[in-house]
Parts: structure tokens; sequence; C-alpha cells
């Protein structure tokens, strides 16, 4: 295996999943995510230990997911955003079960079947998605293709610790980033398997999988138990973010393509205005907040760059002090925000 | 020795038994068990052939039926 | 002559002693002691998971002293061949589950697994009418059968004539074994047992899918005594859905 190797950030997710010691692939071919199904099949048939299975429909993809968890798999699967609504349901049947999943969830343009180009408007939707019945999943959005690998390794570590399940953002142009990937110098973690399974052989007491709670004192007591887990993700994970710059009283904050595209931005300004800082998280839940608070203390002007309707300002808006001027900017449709843009917008506004 | 034990506090009364028992022993009782269902019971124990029907249709699996055979000593 | 008493009937080993959810002569709770004692008569309660569907059979995890898998509605299937993936090659999977969640949203799910061939024993319980959601319209309930959403009876215009699923699956060739049993008549639950540890052995050794439908009674949703009920419904579906062996990978035995 060389280990430097140019991936997109489809394969990068493949690659860091197969090094993680992932072993089964569940998941319904739509594009965008079916490139990371290809690269898997390739590295099936090389013999990387792992089985790609592709189901009759992304739905059935995850449940099989959810029973081959329950046999002791470490699984990983992938949506499309279209197929989003799928994965929330999974994730709801996958928090209720204590048992670990990773989806990778390739956003494109929407509502409806929109087109396959990148935007990042089904944020919201996974973070308050899996909110459902109390549920909670970490977020995460890498954007090159080593994030990717980073994250991937990430997103199974949070997975088998707190046993839930774990979404990776990436938009459609992330997922097309190509990169030389140099394997030596990351850090990939082994992550040992502790979740519940079942024991399929002699001896014991019989396990049950089961979400179904007729009692009220015994959905109370599992409510209670989420919520306990809930607070030790939060009080253990602070989450994870990118800065450059630190000291500059203009922050920039974009996450995914639209970060890359706005740190590009950046670097071409040179002497033309005051520098400015570029603030990107990497994980939406939990939120890097006291990174970012910090890194507003110090700004005031706020550019808030994303590719929806303004959904990063929705989520940010908690953060922003009174006093903070603030300008956003969005492009949508699947169109990537270019760099000639992101310049004279901030131009613009300073 | 009892040929048909009834577990009355499982019985839900449903009277399937009672229809398919050719000996026609099985009747529901007038007692109320734990539960509110009449619980069946048996009226002539050794008029019971052991054709085991009745535990066959019975849904809750109430029946415990004992059939008398011959000890067979080896000479 | 001398006379010992022989038990030729009891409680099942890997049956709970659990008390049952199911109202007075519901079928199920046949289904769940054959299941109960297919498993102790194969010496397998150590190896096989069973998974079931939402409904009635939801609770199954409580009353069989197996592994269990309780699966969301339509989605047991999946879950079962995500399993059996895993353990199918040192344990065996079976899936328990009603026909509304079976043929109604569960239907692709069970076609394709059919069409794969994957190693799974299927028990669908049917019993014309989706219970546990009060009585209502399912895929199999009958020309003019009242259920809470067709209170003037089904009729052909708005849902059609039903169609006999289980029959649908024999042009399939990964499917190996396809049969089905009444629940509710003596004879055939006798012989009912015999399919299951059928189909059980056949996923054993490996020889694909296979089916068996269990037709039962609903009484309380049918509003009729249990007797009554066996007799109107055994009347109503001669014909529509008969019972036996439609496929089988060998010479068996016959209903």
């Amino acid at each position: 295996m060389e280990k430097k190797r140019l991936l997109k950030g489809a394969e990068a997710i493949g690659e860091a999943a197969i090094q993680t010691g992932c072993t089964r692939f569940y998941a319904y071919p739509v594009p965008n995510q079916s490139d990371l199904m290809e690269y898997l099949i390739q590295e099936e048939n090389n013999g990387r230990g792992l089985t790609v299975f592709q189901a009759e429909d992304p739905l059935a993809a995850f449940f099989m997911a959810y029973g081959a968890t329950i046999g002791g798999a470490r699984v990983l699967t992938a949506v499309n955003s279209v197929d989003l609504p799928d994965a929330l349901r999974a994730a709801s049947y996958f928090s209720a079960a204590d048992l670990p999943l990773v989806c990778i969830v390739f956003t494109q343009s929407g509502p409806g079947s929109g087109n396959i180009y990148p935007e990042q408007s089904d944020t919201l939707a996974a973070l308050y998605g899996t909110r459902v019945g109390d549920g909670f999943a970490p977020v995460l959005t890498p954007s090159t293709p080593t994030d990717c690998v980073l994250a991937t390794n990430e997103a199974f570590r949070l997975a088998e610790t707190y046993h839930v399940p774990v979404f990776i953002l990436l938009d459609a142009a992330c997922a097309q980033l190509t990169e030389t990937v140099d394997f030596s110098a990351l850090k990939i973690h082994d992550i040992p398997k502790n979740h519940p399974t079942i024991k399929g052989e002699n001896g014991g007491q019989p396990v049950k999988f089961t979400t179904l709670a007729l009692d009220i004192e015994k959905m109370e007591e599992r409510k209670e138990a989420l919520k306990e887990k809930q607070a030790r993700f939060l009080g253990e994970e602070d989450g994870s973010y990118k800065i450059e710059g630190n000291e500059n009283t203009t922050l920039v904050v974009a996450f995914g393509i639209a970060a890359i595209q706005a740190k590009r931005a950046l670097e071409s300004f040179q002497n033309e205005v005051n520098p400015c800082s570029l603030f990107e998280p990497t994980s939406l839940y939990p939120f890097p907040k006291k990174a970012l608070q910090e890194a507003m203390s110090k700004a005031n002007q706020l550019f808030i760059l994303d590719m929806s309707n303004g959904q990063l300002a929705e989520l940010l808006k908690p953060y922003i002090p009174e006093d903070m001027t603030l300008h956003t900017f969005s492009t949508t449709g699947g169109a990537v925000p270019r760099v000639e843009q992101i310049k004279s917008w901030i131009q613009q506004a300073l | 020795m009892k040929r048909v034990v009834i577990d009355q506090n499982r019985c839900k009364g449903c009277g399937l038994c009672t229809q398919v028992c050719p000996r026609k022993i099985l009747v529901l009782s007038n007692k109320v068990n734990l539960n509110g269902y009449h619980p069946v019971q048996c009226t002539d124990e050794e008029l019971c052939m052991g054709c085991a029907n009745c535990a066959t249709v019975c849904p809750v699996t109430a029946f415990e039926i004992y059939k008398p055979v011959p000890i067979v000593v080896a000479s | 002559m001398e006379l010992k008493f022989e038990q030729i009937a009891g409680f099942p080993k890997s049956l709970s002693e659990t008390p049952q959810h199911f109202c007075p002569g519901c079928t199920h709770g046949v289904n769940t002691r054959l299941i109960a004692e297919a498993i102790d008569d194969l010496q397998v309660a150590g190896d096989i998971v069973g998974v079931c569907g939402m409904g009635c059979s939801a609770l199954l995890p409580d009353y069989l002293d197996i592994d269990m898998v309780a699966a969301p509605p339509g989605q047991a299937i999946p879950v079962a061949v995500g399993l059996s993936h895993e353990i199918g090659e040192k344990g065996l999977v079976f899936v328990y589950l009603g026909e509304g969640d079976l043929y109604g949203r569960g239907l692709s799910a069970l076609f394709h697994a059919a069409i794969r061939g994957e190693s799974l024993s299927v028990f669908c319980a049917n019993n014309l009418n989706m219970g546990m959601s009060g009585g209502h319209l399912s895929p199999t309930s009958l020309l003019g059968q009242k259920t809470a959403t067709t209170p003037n009876g089904k009729s052909t215009v708005k849902y059609g004539v039903p169609v006999d699923f289980t029959r649908l699956l024999l042009n399939i060739p990964g499917v190996s074994f396809v049969a089905r049993f009444k629940g509710f008549t003596a004879g055939e639950i006798r012989k009912g047992k015999e399919l299951f540890k059928r189909s059980l052995q056949i996923q054993k050794f490996q020889k694909g899918f296979s089916f068996v439908e269990i037709l039962g009674i609903c009484p309380t949703n049918l509003e009729l005594p249990p007797p009554e009920a066996v007799k109107q419904v055994k009347s109503a579906i001669s014909g529509i859905y008969p019972s036996g062996i439609f496929k089988t990978p060998e010479v068996g035995i016959t209903l």
C-alpha cells in the first residue's frame, strides 16, 4: 500500500473506513454516493476485508446495516441528500438500540430531486432531524480529502464510544475534490469494537434488541439513559474546527467547499484589504462554540458564507454578539461560490 | 396421577379447546381467574384419551397432557 | 398391567413464562409455541436469532427465550438479511411477522430477499387484517371483509382483489420452500410445526430462502367468539388461500 495516494473526497472516506477496520458497506447507488461505493467494491476485490452490498432501496440499506451491526460488524453507509429522510429514520432506531453507525451524506441541491450539484442545504435537517425522539447524532463536515480521512476515523471513534449514529456531511464538490493524501503523515487510530451485539452461539442469557417499550417506566428509564449519554457526550467532546489567521478583526465562517473557496479568496487578497481570519467548523454537533466565540471576541466584522438559504447563519445566530456587524453571502442551486465573488463581496463590505 | 393439567391463570377462556376435544370433557368454568377470564376445566379426566388436540390448538400453552402407557419390563 | 404417565404435550423450553398480550383465541400464541417447539426439536436454541416485525409480533422478544431482534415496520427482512450476512455461517436467522407488515411496507424487501435467495426462514402470520393497529385493512383482507378502515366491506373498486402473495413467490428461482397451513385447526397445526422445522433445516443446509405462511384468526377484530371465528374464517378462505407445500427442494412431508 503506497503511503501517498491521489484520492477524491469520496474515495478518501472509503480508504479511511477500510483502514479503520470497517467490514461492511451497505448502500443504494445514487450519483456522488456511488463514487464511494465503486471505490469500496474495487477494494473488496483487492481483498481488503470489506464486503459491499447493494440494497434494493436506501432504507433497506440502513436496516441491513442495523442487522449487520447487531451481528457484530463495523458498518459504513452512505446516502445522497434525497435519501436523507431514510437516514434520519434509521438514525432514530440506531439511537434507540444504542448502536453505532457511520453515515456519509453527500449533499446536493434540493428540495425534491433537485440536481446533483453541491449545496449545503441539508445542514439543519441533519442536525435537527437526528433529534427525533430525543436521539442525537454527531455531525461532521470535512472539506479536503485529507480532512475526510481524519473525519471518517473520528466518526468511527465517536460511534463506538457513544454508540450513536454519526453523520458526515460532504457536499458534492468536496466529494469530487482531488488531492494527494499522505497517509504516512496522518494518524489513523485503531478503534476497538465495543458495541452490544447478538451472541449467536450457545451459553449465557438470550440477548434482546428491541426499541419497543410499552411501559411508561421502562421508556422513562431509556430516555434518562439517553439524556445522560448526551450530557456525557457534550461534556467530553468539544467539536473540531480549523482556523486561519487568529488575530484579525474580520472573521469569515464557512465549511465544506465554501471554506476551501473562502481560503483561496483570502489568500489572493494579499495587501488589497486588511487580512481576514477564516473559521471552519469541521464538526457541527458538537459545535466548537468556545473556539468560535473566542475568534469572534477579537473580530468586529463577521462574514458568513454558505451554500443554502442562510442555514449556517441560522445555526450561528446564538453565538453572535449584538454589536457584531454581520454579512451573509450564499450561493444556491448547485453553484460553488467563485473566488472572485467572495473577494468582491468582502471588498464591498469593508 | 392427573392426565390433564391446566394452568388456570394462563388460560384466557377462548374456548377453542372445547371445540376440538373428541370426548367433550373440556368446558369453561364459572370461576374467574386472576386476569378476569373464565378458565377451561376438565370434567372427567378418566375419559381423556390423550389426543392432545386441546394442547395443540391452545394459543397460550396452558395444557400439559399425560398419557398412561404400559411399563414394558425387559425379560 | 402397570402404567406410567408419559407427558405428550407441555410447555416448550424455548417459550418464555412471560404472560402474552395476545387476545383470547389469537393464532399468534399458537405460532409462538410452534416456533419454540421447532427450535427445541432441532436443538438450535443457542444458534438461532429471531427477527420480528411490527404489530402483534413485535413483542415476540419477550415470549421466546432465544436471541431476538425487533425490527421497525416494514424492515424486518432487511434487518434479518444484515444479520444473516454477519452470523449466517454459524447460526440460523428466522423472521416472524404479520402480513400487514410483510405484504404492505415490506413487500419489496421480501421479494428482493427471495430473488437473491438469502439464507432466511420467513414465517408470516396472515390473519387477514392489521391486528394491533386496530383491525385495519391489510393486503390479504378478503372481499367484503369489514375492517376498521372498510366499515362497509372491502370493495374491488377501491382496493382490488386480494392476491395470494405466498404463491407469487413460487416463480422465483431463489426460493426453495413455500408452504402454508391453518394455525387454527389441530391437524394442520401439528403439520405446521414440521413445516417450521423443515424451513429451518433448509436454511441450515444452505438451500436458500424458505417461506411459511400461517393463516390465523383475529377474533377481537372480527368481533366473533374464537370458535365462531374459526368456523367463519375457515369457510371464507377456502379456495382463496389453500394450505399445502407449494415448493420444496426434496420429497417431503405432505399436507
